[in-house]
């Protein structure tokens, strides 16, 4: 009865949509100005961004290029000339300065989130968020639009499961002090963890990713069988590790015999319908964020000091194939900085994102000048950056940090990936930001020359399409 | 949504035909590569037959059994294989020539701090599970010779472990003992094979100093133990003649290791290193029918009649604790023969007291005691050879006396068969001054490599030539000349620089 329905339901969808491309394009041919005269798209105010060179990430380098925004989206880039720019479109001139993504920060601790990455403990807090610690002041949201940055995740601090992340984005500073959730786009964004080798480290996390495990097991077992009561105890902590492993080798039979006895699909959509038996496996507020991390609903970032705690880590990440959170390397400088390279090859075997800090390693002892992000981008581990700055000045220093790296080897266009689209990804945003491409935020920056020259100045910044910095126009 | 058909209609309607559903506004879709499952990454992980390693013709130093001249030694992966001079290498070994080499089993450094790359020692703690196997320590004490430590527990840290490793006895517990402390190996590079014993050792200081309430104290410790020994023997007996209602006896983590110290199972680290100290300590043992081991047992030689009869061996410092040749350390209130003796060791030999050897300084320095700790372990073991004791039995206290001493010698400490291939390649002799590991194997595995880390690089020797476009200034290459020098603040021309 249902499927019919919802068939019916998608193919009409499809149609609408399909209706409305051949509109568009009917309409684009013959008058693209009103087109679809109904349609508050038509009406939508679209900006067409001239600059004489885009940095797409995606889509390689433009020259001379049109980036077309929309209600704070880019729904196009091209070149000039080839790209149709809409005649109701108002026109940014801006033909001599070079546009590239703005940067996004994977790990920031500004606005009072944290004073430094702590990770000793081992404290339960999935569920908090550092919101009510931000404490942004005037000054602070000033340097915010100028830095360059136009995404920024402000992390939660402390060993354990160390809470959610927040995402920031600049806005236009205004006079007084700012309203804290003008800055904030999403307080639940990923969930962040922090791990220092010890006994007692340990244990926590291999127990919370078991007992997630478990949770997502009985969850599984409870919507198929619906019979939950008899094979899982509603209490966690007496159901212990005997049920979680008669599981996998009953479940297959329970699939394949009820299913039969349920093929009548009146009685299965009966049984959706059923208020929910109470013996649903009880929801942990706490665990909830590292569950939907295993189920990759959620992003998770993993802080550890550095390689050799990162030989401690992989203990972990052979506990579950799907804890797979991106690695973050705080490695102090003092200690010869990221020494990520260290472990490459466990890294690769991992399949995990690499943070660290936009720094060369210089082992002591060793006393080589080696370019982690170099040795990690060559072995096929996506790096992101994340500076090292822990207030909003140093964020200036960034693109310097960047060219410094450059000079040692990295290429220019993989730094300035790992500075947008691979942090963007990591927090889960790959389809928001960090790039230049249709569909995505319009969030990017224009400079007056290449983003990673010496000499380059930052002209302005644009966040969801509104020019939130403009240097030649604050000149004046 | 529909304001952004107007130019994305291509692409939304591409994503409703492909999914079937509008797609969720700001849905989290992370990119495959943050959150690949590592299951769909096929690991090549080749299966191959066991790795040989055949070092030839060296001259190997087996201490279990002599010195062989031209002897070859052959590894098979994490095992010493055979050892001897008519061993069938294997087709497809590495083979290592050892023309001129010395080869000898990994140094134990019996008494050792900040070599294992720990911090924040604390005995809930496994070592194994928070050790740094990168730690610059671990490199450098490779660099020298050991390839195992014995870390008591107390301050160690793996940045200032040389600065705040214990002196002579300072350990840093108490006179009524605790359990704790590791053996493990300087694995550099991996977690894997590095734990040989948790918890190593019970550890008592002597009362010393702290008056007669102290010796009360300790006594009691060992009373305690005695009782709760007894109290286990009853209720395994009971157990076994099958009688109900019987609860097991409970006492403290220390109690119940010394308990279990009486019947063998766990070394007795006794810490004194005079002669009073000493006599007490031994006191307990004979009593108590604890065989102790006396740590710093800086005036044994004086007893040594008294240490033979209760003692399982002693640690030495073959340099002494304190004073100098010239001013050798004295207390004008003993009128016993006492302080320090070059022969200390020798004497020991002659007795048939076990003894190994250790630094004055148990961690890694580079001022203070340079010279006097871990790095010149050889060298301490050497001073014991200039006090009457033969080259070999030198060795052996640095290699399979502290194995025994810390029941891991069935694993390491000689080369033997079937023990874990934890040698050195030396280009001397192992006692000499001069010598320099070439490379150390722990586990079968390179653990360090002269060419790799080249630490000493910069000493030349006529066996020991610097690497190719080596520099003395490192990454900085040559100092470069001043060709302008900047005029003085005064304004006067600068001097030129000194040639």
């Amino acid at each position: 009865m249902t499927r019919p329905v919802m068939d019916s339901v998608s193919d009409s969808l499809r149609a609408l949509a399909l209706t409305l491309i051949l509109a568009t394009l009917v309409f684009a041919q013959e008058t693209p100005e009103p087109a679809a005269g109904d349609d508050a798209a038509a009406k939508a105010p679209v900006v067409a961004w001239h600059v004489k060179r885009a940095h797409t990430i995606t889509g390689g380098v433009i020259d001379a290029a049109v980036i077309l925004v929309s209600n704070g989206k880019i729904t196009a880039v091209g070149k000039e000339g080839v790209l149709e720019v809409p005649t109701h479109a108002t026109h940014e001139e801006r033909r001599s300065l070079t546009v590239a993504p703005g940067f996004v920060h994977p790990a920031a601790l500004f606005f009072g989130a944290g004073e430094r990455f702590d990770l000793s403990g081992s404290a339960a807090k999935g569920d908090e968020t550092v919101r009510g610690k931000l404490d942004p002041q005037e000054a602070d949201v000033k340097k915010f639009a100028r830095s360059g940055f136009t995404t920024v995740a402000l992390m939660p601090t402390g060993g354990g499961v160390s809470g959610m992340v927040t995402i920031a984005k600049p806005v236009k500073p205004v006079a007084g002090l700012p309203e804290i959730g003008s800055l904030i786009r999403d307080d639940k964004a990923a969930l962040a963890m922090a791990f220092e080798p010890g006994t007692a480290t340990r244990d926590f996390f291999l127990k919370s990713i078991e007992k997630a495990r478990k949770y997502i097991t009985d969850l599984e077992a409870f919507k198929k069988g619906g019979k939950p009561a008899e094979a899982k105890p509603a209490e966690p902590k007496s159901a212990e590790a005997k049920p979680a492993e008669a599981k996998p080798a009953d479940a297959p039979k329970e699939g394949e015999a009820k299913p039969e006895e349920k093929k009548p699909e009146g009685e299965k959509k009966a049984e959706e319908k059923k208020p929910e038996p109470p013996k649903e496996p009880q929801k942990d507020p706490k665990l909830q964020p590292l569950v939907d991390a295993l189920e990759a609903k959620l992003p998770g970032v993993l802080f550890i000091s550095g390689a050799a705690a990162f030989l401690h880590t992989e203990a972990l990440l052979a506990a579950d194939a799907s804890f797979r959170p991106a690695v973050a390397f705080t490695g102090a400088a003092f200690r010869g900085g990221p020494d990520a390279w260290r472990v490459v090859a466990g890294l690769k075997k991992a399949g995990v994102t690499v943070l660290m800090p936009p720094q060369m390693s210089n082992v002591p002892f060793i006393a080589t000048l080696r370019s982690t992000a170099a040795i990690l981008l060559d072995a096929g581990v996506p790096v992101a950056f994340m500076p090292e700055a822990r207030e909003l000045e140093g964020l200036e220093r960034f693109r310097g940090e960047l060219l410094q790296l450059v000079r040692h080897g990295l290429h220019p266009d993989d730094a300035l990936r790992a500075a947008t689209l691979t942090p963007a990804e990591v927090l889960g945003l790959g389809q928001r930001t960090g790039s230049l491409e249709q569909g995505r935020d319009a969030d990017f920056v224009l400079y007056d020359g290449e983003p990673l020259a010496p000499t380059t100045k930052l002209i302005a910044v644009v966040v969801d399409g509104a020019v939130i910095h403009d240097a030649t126009k604050e000149d004046r | 949504m529909r304001a952004r058909i107007f130019m994305s209609g291509l692409v939304v309607a591409s994503m409703l035909s492909a999914q079937g559903e509008a797609p969720k506004e700001g849905a989290k879709a992370p990119a495959a590569a943050a959150t690949r499952p590592a299951a769909e990454q096929p690991v090549a992980e080749k299966k191959a037959g066991p790795r040989w390693v055949a070092i030839k013709d060296a001259t190997l130093h087996t201490v279990s059994h002599g010195v062989i001249t031209g002897g070859t030694l052959l590894i098979k992966d994490k095992l010493i294989h055979a050892v001897g001079t008519d061993v069938t290498i294997p087709e497809g070994a590495e083979i290592i020539d050892g023309r001129g080499k010395h080869v000898a089993p990994g140094f134990v450094a019996i008494a050792a701090k900040g070599a294992l790359g720990l911090r924040n020692s604390t005995n809930k703690e496994k070592a194994e599970h928070r050790f740094d196997p990168f730690a610059d320590f671990m490199q450098l004490a490779l660099a020298n010779g050991v390839t195992t430590a014995h870390e008591s527990g107390g301050m160690a840290d793996s940045m200032f472990g040389g600065l705040f490793g214990s002196v002579g006895s300072a350990f840093i517990g108490s006179h009524t003992g605790q359990v704790g402390g590791v053996v493990g190996k300087l694995t550099a590079g991996t977690i894997e094979g590095f734990t040989l014993r948790e918890p190593a050792a019970f550890y008592m200081n002597a009362p010393g100093g702290q008056g007669g309430s102290a010796r009360l104290e300790q006594r009691d410790v060992f009373e305690k133990a005695k009782k709760h020994r007894a109290a286990v023997k009853t209720w395994l007996k009971d157990l076994a003649a099958g009688k109900k209602d019987l609860t097991e006896p409970k006492t403290d983590d220390n109690v119940s290791a010394l308990a279990d110290a009486m019947n063998g199972d766990v070394p007795v680290f006794y810490y004194a290193d005079n002669r009073r100290d000493m006599e007490f300590g031994l006191e307990l043992a004979q009593e108590f029918g604890v065989p102790v081991i006396l740590h710093t047992a800086q005036e044994a030689w004086a007893m040594a009649a008294d240490v033979s009869r209760s003692a399982a061996g002693v640690i030495l410092l073959p340099r002494g604790k304190g004073g100098s040749a010239t001013r050798p350390y004295t207390d004008p209130n003993v009128d016993a023969p006492h302080g320090w003796r070059i022969e200390s060791a020798s004497i020991m030999q002659k007795t048939g007291v076990p003894w190994s050897t250790m630094t004055l300084n148990t961690g890694i320095t580079t001022s203070l005691f340079g010279g006097r700790d871990l790095l010149g372990l050889n060298l301490e073991a050497a001073f014991a050879v200039r006090g009457g004791v033969s080259n070999e039995e030198a060795l052996r206290s640095i290699t399979l006396t502290p194995a025994e001493m810390l029941r891991v010698a069935d694993r390491i400490g000689s080369l033997d068969k079937g023990k874990d291939a934890d040698i050195l390649i030396l280009d001397r002799e192992p006692l000499d001054y001069r010598t320099f590991v070439e490379r150390a194997f722990v586990n079968g595995r390179v653990a360090y490599d002269e060419s790799v880390t080249p630490l000493y690089a910069h000493i030349q020797t006529d066996r020991r030539q610097p690497p190719k476009n080596w520099k003395p200034w490192g990454i900085w290459g040559e100092l470069p000349e001043q060709k302008n020098p900047a005029p003085l603040p005064d304004g006067s021309a600068a001097p030129a620089p000194a040639k």
